[in-house]
This record gives C-alpha cells, structure tokens and sequence, in this order.
C-alpha cells in the first residue's frame, strides 16, 4: 500500500529515538546545572516542612542509588537512560514510597483521552470550515463562521478555560468546573460514571477545541486555495464531475496533506497547552499531576512526567508520520 | 472493442457541401475585463470542424487558441466572460446551456486532453479510479468486471502496458502520462474531442509516439478533434484542416497542404517561413513594427501593426474571412 | 515555432499604464490587518512608558492597596444599599468560610470534585430560592449578570445545613461578599488579595511579557537565520545534520521541558526566561528560512549572481534575503507571539519572577486565590484581556503579512 518502504519506517523510528534521546538528554543535564545538590536542598526544604523526617534517610537512599549521584557521570547518564527506557522512574520525592510510574500511568489516560478527543474534534471540525471557506458553492451563512472561529484563535487554551469556567461553572452553573468525574462514582464502565465523564470533560475540551480550531480552518483555507489553481482541478472539471465529488477528492483529499503535516509539527505545542487546561481545571491527567510537583518541589515526578511527556509526544508523532503515506503516494522523505 | 456508440448531442448537422459538421463556433467573443478595460481575447471567432477530422488551431503565444478552447468548454474562468456568440456542437449551443446541463455535456460529447498532464492528474489517485469515474458519473454505476475490462481496453488502445491500471500518477513518465489522458478522453466516445497543445511539455521522440496515438485514436474511433499548438511543423504531420489565429482573430483556414503550399494571409507566409528546414538555410526573418494594445485594437486589419504588405483599406475596416479557393478562407483585404 | 521578434509599448499602452496603483498587497504600511494589529500591539506597549505619566506604578507592590476591592465601574455592585443587608444576614450566623474548590486542589491529586455534587446539570439550591428583601427573586445566581459578585458563593466544601432555611446559605456568601470593600475611582481596575492595584499591575506587567516575547522571538530569529542560511545554501552534511535536530526539537513539547528547568531554577529572571525560550524558538524560523532558500538557490538572478563570482555572503545576504523579508517578518510576528504565550504559560504554573508582577504571575495568583469561583473576575481579566489585545494584534499583523508574502491567499475562492 502507498509508498511504506523500510527504509521511511526505519528513518521516522530513527527520528522517534532521536526526539526521546534529546529530551531525556536535556532533562537529565538540568539538574545538575542547578547549583548546589539538589538531594541536600531538597531535604533540607522537608526538613524546613517536617513532614517526611522519618523517612529521610530511605529517600536519600533511593534518590542516590536511582541517579548513582555517588558514580561518574557517564555511567549516572547510562542507568538514567536504560531506566527511563524501561520506564523505571523512580519514587516520587513528595508521595514517598509511591512510584512515579504509578502516578503517571493513573493520570496518563486522563490526559491521552482529552488530548487526543480534543484534538481529533479540532483538526476535523477546523479543516471542514476551512475547506468550506474556500470553495464557492457554500452558503453565506457558513463563510461568516471563519472570522468567527478566528477570532478564538488568538486566545491560547488556558485563557480560554478560564473565561469558559467563569461562564460557565460560575455563572451559568452548567458544568462543573473541576475534576474529572463527580465525587461518590464508581469507576467502571456504568452509565452515571461516564456521563460524569463526559460532563467533565466537555468544558476543557471545548477550550482546546475552539482555540486551535481556527488555525486548522485558515490554514486548511489557504491550502484549498492553492490547490484550486492546479491543472488537475481543470480536468476535473472538464470531465463534468459532480462539484460534491471535486470538493472532497481533488480538492480536500489534496489539501489535507500538507495539514497532517502541520498537526505532527504542532503536537508539542498542543501537549504543552493541554498541560496548563489541566492546570486550570484541576483534570486529574500528568499535566495537573506536573503542577502539583512543582508545588511540592517534587523533582523525580516532574522529570518522570516530563519524560513521559516527551514520549508520548514523539510517539503520536510517529504514529502520525507512519500513517501519511498511507494517505499520500508519493511519499515525501522529509517532514514538510 | 468494447466502447460503445457515440455520444452525440444532437442530430447530424449537413455542411453545405454534404459534409457533417460536429462543431461550428460562430462569432464568439471572449473577453476579460482588467481595470483599464477590456482585453479582447477572442474576437469575433468563426469556424467549423466537419466529422472525423482533425483541425489545428495554430496560432502565437496569447493569440487566444487556449481561451477559444476552454470557452467552447464553458470553462472560462472570471475575470474573463463569453460575450457572445455561438458555440454550436452537433446543433445544439454550449452557450446557452445551464450548470447542470453543461456537467451532462461535458465528457459525453465534448473531451479535453490538457496541456502540460504533468500535473493534471490527481496525484492521490490511480489510473484505473481517475479512467472509472469519468465512465461513472456519466453512465452510472457498471459491473465491475466489465468496467475493468473496459478500461483495460482503453489503455491497450493508447498503447500503455495494462500494469498502468493500477499505478499512481507520479510513477508515469510525462509521455505516459499524457497517453492516459487520451484514454480519459476517449472512454465515453465523444463527437469532439479538444487537444490543447498535448506534446508541448514532451521530448521529441515522445512527442512522436503521442501524436501517432492520437492518429490511432482518431482513425478508429471517427472521433473530431481540434489540435491546439503552435509547432506548425508537428502540425502538419497530424492535421487535416488548420485554422490561423492571431491576436483573438482567425485570418486563415485551408487544408494543410494548401497552408503549406500557399499560405495566402501574411502572417500565414510568415509563419510558415519560419519554420527551420534542414534542407534549407534561411535568414533568420524579423518582422518590423509594434504589437498594438489588446485593450484597444486599431480600427480595421489586426495584422496592420506587422504586415509588410498592408495597405491603407486595412487601416479602415476590419477584413472578413472569406472563401478564396474552395475551402481556404482568407481575411485579407489582398484577395478581395 | 515563429522567430518573429517582437516589440512592445506602443503611444497607447503608455496611455494605459497611467499612474501606478498601489494596493493593500503591495506594503504592509499599506495593509488594513497589518496595521490594526500593529496599533493594538503598540497600544499595549506603550501602557507601560505613558501609564508611568498618569498613574502611580508604587501600587502594583503587595500591601499598598486595600484588599479585594472591585472595580467601581462594575454593574451591580450596591454595595453601600447591601450593607444593612449584609449586617443583618452576619449577625445570624458565625462567619463560615467559604473555601472555594480550587485552593484545595494541590493537596489531593485526582480526586473528583464537582459543584454540583455529582448531578448533572442541577442548579444549586440557593441559586433558584428566596433573596434577600433587597433584591427581587431571580433564578440566576448574578442575577442574570456576569459582571456582578453573586450573591452567594457556592462550594461543596460547605457542609449542607442540616433543617435550615436558605437564609444562611446566603449569610455565608454575603460574608464572602462583604469582604469585598467598597469600590473606589481609586482603584478603576480593582485591587486583589494581596492588596496590589490592578491598573499599576497592568501597567507593569504588560510592557514585560511583551518585551520578554521580542527577546526570546529576536535570538530564536537569528539563530534561525543563520541555520537556515547554512542548512540551504550548503547543503550536504550540514543541511541533514541542522534539518534533522531542528526536526526533532519540534517534536519536543517546549512548555514541559521549560517547566523542569523553571522547577529547579527557582527563580527565574526575565532575561533567562528569554534565553531560555529562544532554546525552543529556533527550530521554526530555521525551517521556513531553509525551505525558502531552498526554493531560491535555482532562481535565475541566483544563478547570475553565482556565475558572476558574487561571494556567498554577497548572495545570501543581498540577494536572496530581500526577497525573503515578508516570510521573514510573518514568522517573526509569529514567534514572537509564541514566545509571550510560553512565557505566560510558564509564570500561570508558578515559575515566573515573583518580585515583579508580571501578567502571567498575576493569573497564578488569582487561581492559586480561586478568584474564578470566588467571582473575582477583575484579577484574572484584565491580565487575560491585556494578553488577549497582544495575541490578536500579533495574530493579525501575521495574516497581513502572510498575504504580502503570498500572492495566492489573497481573496481566491475555489471553483467546482
């Protein structure tokens, strides 16, 4: 099928390693930037706390057998890498003896879910009003939708929240405005839970959804635009199809390849985004996990969700790229 | 051979001399409208193709050979417009048709073999879909087995391996390419088939196998067709008729060998001198004096800017085309 | 093939050519989008210099102002008719607190938590019961209008009242709402909880986050530039090498590795944040440079230059990056835009500066203070609607230039 060759596969897991590598790579070095050592620092801000005295010394322990801080740096690096690979992350400083893994995996599903719904709405939704935009035949009612939906795309995600939560958990009192499923549910696939959910979730997915669905419909516009100026779209107008059928496979089917493109370049900045709606929210997923961290100065959990971050990311990428050629023949050996 | 009969229009048009006429174009006007007015693209254009017969269109850069093509396809684009005229295809007028009309017209009757098919097929496509839906959307759904085979069949005829059905377009050469959009043209067997300069783009050796092709097609299929080009030389090995266009006006129609034996119209001769020959060697032949201004075309003879032997009646009036010899007609106040 | 050789302009054309026109794609001086956002980016920048003129900047510190007073020019604040009210409602009940959800939202991570209790779409009691005599009863908490503090403030934190009327549910919100003060022309934005004014905040803290986003967008530029100069004038090697690390440098989402430096570098100033940022802002500019010079290398005037042994810099720089200053300046905007919206996002985490408010920080007061539930919009608007003028004027002056650089975008519509 297309053009998945070996040699496309092999280059975009290449790139996979390379993007994790140099993540994982900057998160280890930063710390030991920071001056001073961050494992006494550390302790003495708990001592300065007095919440975790008695188990100190087991924390000293971990810390320094997980990171070696008593062995070279090189071989510090090494087991710093092999671990996070095999996503032994450590315990976190702040919930000690919990794992970090632990934590991570309980929030990462929160986070994937609303990620990837909002995201797939977004992209869906953006590129059809877009695509709607450009082409003559829509009705006028629908081409006022773009500078209205451009209008949101100024506004970054968070804010976005936020004026949704005043609205709309405060004012209008419609839904909630934190969490992710009501208290005194139990989790499982019964009806009132995921109702719950899905009432949870409506507001920070809307956030995400609005916000970025304007830059998908612009630029998936200009896309439609060059595309009508190629020499296939005279042909196909020549053969008398029907206009439905050129819209959707000479023009859309065209111009949405350059947009898959765009979504795997802008995966990291929609990651970062929804990190701050979950901040905003309080939705149980990495990115309020990651706020809680910095609260408590929990550095093995930051790292671990930082990590985490990094490989979901470069992970949804490759996804991303694995399927474009899929969709595109021609398969292009570089990303744009 | 498994194309069925052709698709006509209407009844069979009678010519005065007894031969059928598929297309007669009767003072079409094609203009576009700039801010400092109104470029006159196509000027009052007469001329007819009888049945089974080749026309060429020959004619400079901007004489308005493409512009005629696509206005007798209805397919020109804002800001030019029809002004008037008549575009007559087996009696019935393309001008007066509607949009839904013209999309039943289009391929059934009336075909286009683009210019430059580099890029005129859909690139997310294969062949035998692109082949498939023109056969479709005009005769509606078709077994499959038997659309398969019509296909097939359809390529045999343009000479390309049957491995084509299957393949995207980016995987043929230019040549090939171009032999698929003659089967395009073909498949639904219509009265007139409209060639816009088809080997422009190609080399030399590759040129000859289309243009052997389209004699093929021509010589089995009994289809008319108009070859748009200004290689008077490739011209004259394909056509039968050749009509002269400059600056939006015909000057010339004649049987080929009459235009090359006797080229009456001055800038027929001039064409014609122009043409390298191995046998001879010629001075290189410039011309003196100024193109006009397409927005406001001097009173009287097109040509009167250019030609060595203009006289002062060209200046006054606008020379009809007029029979001289049977069937060579000539707009030059020479010949009156 | 004709040989002819022709010769142009006749009396006529020359007539025709008139005047040249210009049109709204031929400068951006000359472009409506770029020039309205231009205007709003300005206006925002120059808050800071000529608001110094007008306003005492002394009252963006902590405790120079009296605390938690709205605007004076917000609907529905009677506050001085609702003080007898207010007293009176006091008077019958002990002061509860009305803890708002949010501020308890670090100690335990994903826990559910819900105003509404769990129900759906329910309305809380007080919303739809009996107000005090002073108002007249209305099914709207705010009585219909956003502006206004509500009368109550609901939380599921405030255990229920066992057989009790409504009455005290609304004596804990007006204790809330009593401990909003009295607004005063003094104050024309409001001040927060910390007593900061809100108008010397703005006007602190937005000309920062802009010049913040213009540093951070100027290094990332000029990396970008030279890397992308070398990447598509070389070729070879140094093209894989620069393409593939800025490639993967995308990928990585910037915020969360920003976030682990922030966390362990406590306090960050503004000019680190700005280098800091720039570490993630260079890859973009990198690639859109490299694929223009790209495209540009096989030009004609390229070639002549190439041919008549102009030097590379001469090519590059003289040449080429004329022709490039609409892209150049598109992404710019761009970038720059997306610096600030790091910057911000990071300072809403916590991890800006603390001494000196900026816009971002002041967000992370007001959620770390549940101003949103607590109904205290004027702390977290107006940094939002400070930021909101910045982003749109940026967005806009990026699609005035965008349709400079582009020919193509320029009002087609697509023909089927």
């Amino acid at each position: 099928m297309g053009g998945l060759t070996w040699n496309y596969v092999l280059k975009r897991v290449g790139m996979w390693f390379l993007t994790i590598w140099l993540g994982t790579t900057i998160i280890f070095i930063v710390p030991r930037l920071a001056p001073g050592d961050p494992v006494a620092a550390m302790i003495g801000r708990m001592t300065a706390q007095s919440g975790y005295i008695e188990n100190a010394a087991q924390i000293i322990e971990a810390w320094r057998a997980r990171f070696g801080l008593d062995q070279p740096w090189h071989v510090q690096y090494l087991r710093y890498i092999g671990n996070s690979l095999r996503f032994d992350l450590g315990y976190s400083l702040a919930n000690f003896p919990s794992r970090v893994e632990d934590m991570v995996m309980q929030a990462l599903p929160w986070t994937v879910g609303l990620l990837l719904v909002s995201t797939l709405i977004s992209f869906l939704v953006g590129n059809t009003i877009g695509a709607l935009m450009a082409w003559e035949r829509t009705p006028g009612w629908i081409r006022n939708l773009l500078p209205v939906s451009l209008t949101f795309t100024s506004i970054p995600f968070f804010m976005l929240g936020i004026l949704l939560i005043y609205v709309f958990a405060f004012w209008l009192r419609w839904l909630p405005a934190s969490g992710a499923f009501g208290r005194g549910l139990t989790a499982g696939f019964n009806w009132p839970f995921i109702a719950s959910v899905i009432q949870h979730a409506i507001l920070p997915a809307t956030a995400i959804v609005i916000s970025s669905m304007g830059f998908w419909a612009l630029g998936m516009r200009g896309m439609m635009i060059t595309t009508a100026g190629e020499d296939y779209m005279i042909l196909a107008q020549a053969k008398g199809l029907k206009p439905s059928r050129i819209f959707w496979m000479y023009g859309v089917r065209n111009s949405i390849l350059p947009q898959v493109t765009a979504l795997a370049l802008s995966l990291g900045g929609i990651v970062g985004g929804a990190v701050l709606v979950e901040y905003i929210f309080a939705y149980p997923g990495v990115g309020y996990l990651l706020y809680q961290g910095i609260v408590t100065s929990d550095y093995t959990l930051i790292q671990g969700i930082v990590f985490m971050l990094v490989f979901t990311t470069a992970t949804l990428v490759l996804i991303l790229d694995l399927l474009y050629p899929l969709i595109d023949p021609r398969i292009t050996y570089e990303r744009g | 051979m498994s194309l069925k009969m052709e698709h006509r229009l209407g009844p069979a048009q009678q010519a005065a001399n007894g031969r059928e006429i598929t297309l007669e174009v009767k003072n079409l006007k094609v203009y576009y409208s700039t801010p400092t007015g109104d470029v006159r693209a196509v000027d009052d254009v007469s001329f007819h193709v009888y049945k089974g017969e080749i026309l060429g269109l020959v004619g400079e850069s901007g004489c308005g050979k493409t512009t005629t093509a696509m206005a007798i396809l209805r397919m020109v684009q804002p800001p030019g417009r029809i002004v008037s005229g008549q575009v007559l295809l087996d009696g019935v007028d393309l001008v007066k048709l509607n949009e839904s009309q013209l999309r039943q017209v289009r391929w059934n009757t009336l075909a286009l073999i683009p210019q430059g098919a580099m890029n005129s097929l859909n690139p997310v496509m294969r062949i035998h879909t692109q082949i498939a839906e023109a056969i479709v959307t005009h005769e509606g759904k078709q077994p499959k087995d038997k659309l398969k085979q019509r296909i097939l069949d359809l390529l045999t005829m343009v000479g390309l391996p049957s491995r084509v059905y299957d393949m995207y377009p980016h995987e043929l050469s230019g040549g090939m390419k171009q032999r698929v959009c003659i089967a395009m043209a073909i498949a639904l067997h219509p009265s007139l088939i409209i060639a816009d300069e088809p080997t422009s783009a190609l080399d030399v050796v590759v040129q000859r196998v289309v243009g052997q092709t389209l004699l093929d097609v021509k010589k089995r299929l009994d289809v008319s067709m108009i070859l748009i080009g200004h290689d008077m030389g490739l011209q004259a090995q394909l056509v039968d008729r050749i009509a002269v266009m400059y600056a939006g006006h015909m000057v010339e129609v004649a049987p080929v060998r009459a235009i090359f034996d006797e080229p009456l119209h001055p800038y027929t001769q001039l064409l014609i001198e122009s043409i390298p020959s191995i046998k001879e060697r010629k001075p290189l032949k410039l011309t003196e004096g100024l193109t006009h201004d397409l927005r406001n075309p001097p009173p009287g003879c097109i040509f009167q800017e250019r030609c060595p032997k203009v006289m002062e009646v060209c200046r006054m009036e606008r020379p009809q085309l007029r029979p001289i010899r049977p069937e060579h007609y000539v707009a030059c106040y020479l010949y009156e | 093939m004709t040989t002819t050789v022709q010769s142009v302009s006749t009396e006529a054309q020359l007539r025709a050519r008139k005047k040249p026109r210009f049109n709204r794609w031929d400068s951006p001086w000359l472009n409506p989008k770029f020039l309205i956002g231009l205007s709003m980016v300005l206006f925002v920048m120059l808050l800071g210099p000529i608001g110094q003129l007008f306003w005492d900047t002394r009252l963006a510190l902590p405790a120079s102002s009296p605390l938690n007073l709205p605007p004076p020019w917000a609907p529905g604040f009677t506050s001085e008719s609702d003080k007898p009210a207010v007293q009176q409602l006091e008077a019958l009940r002990p002061r509860a607190t009305a803890t708002p959800v949010a501020a308890e939202a670090p100690a335990t991570p994903a826990v559910s938590r819900s105003i509404t209790g769990g129900n759906p779409f329910a309305r809380t009691p007080a919303a739809t019961g009996a107000q005090p005599a002073a108002t007249p009863a209305r099914s709207s908490l705010t009585g219909g209008n956003p502006f206004a503090t509500p009368r109550a403030t609901e939380s599921a934190a405030v255990p229920p009242t066992t057989g009790q009327t409504q009455q005290p549910r609304q004596a804990v919100g007006a204790a809330a709402y009593a401990r909003f003060g009295t607004p005063t022309w003094a104050h024309p934005l409001g001040t927060e909880s910390s007593g900061r004014d809100m108008l010397a905040v703005l006007l602190v803290g937005a000309p920062r986050s802009l010049r913040i986003g213009l540093i951070a967008a100027s290094i990332g530029m000029a990396i970008g530039v030279i890397l992308g100069f070398t990447a598509g004038y070389l070729g070879g090697w140094a093209d894989s090498v620069i393409r593939t690390i800025s490639d993967a440098v995308i990928v990585i989402p910037a915020l969360a590795v920003l976030i682990v430096i922030g966390a362990y570098v406590k306090v960050l100033q503004i000019e680190n944040m700005a280098l800091l940022l720039a570490l993630f802002a260079w890859p973009g500019p990198t690639r859109l440079i490299r694929a223009q010079v790209l495209s540009m290398r096989e030009r004609g005037y390229v070639q002549m230059a190439r041919i008549s042994g102009a030097s590379s810099f001469h090519i590059m720089f003289l040449e080429m990056m004329p022709n490039m200053l609409p892209y150049i300046a598109a992404s710019f905007t761009g970038n720059v835009s997306a610096a600030i919206l790091a910057a911000t996002g990071l300072e809403v985490l916590g991890l800006g500066p603390t001494r000196i408010p900026t816009l971002g920080m002041t967000i992370y007061y007001a959620i770390s203070a549940a101003a949103i539930l607590r109904g205290m919009w004027w702390w977290w608007g107006v940094p939002i609607v400070a930021l909101v003028i910045v982003f749109s004027g940026l967005f806009l002056m990026t699609v005035g230039l965008d349709e400079i650089a582009n020919p193509r975008l320029r009002g087609r519509k697509v023909t089927a």
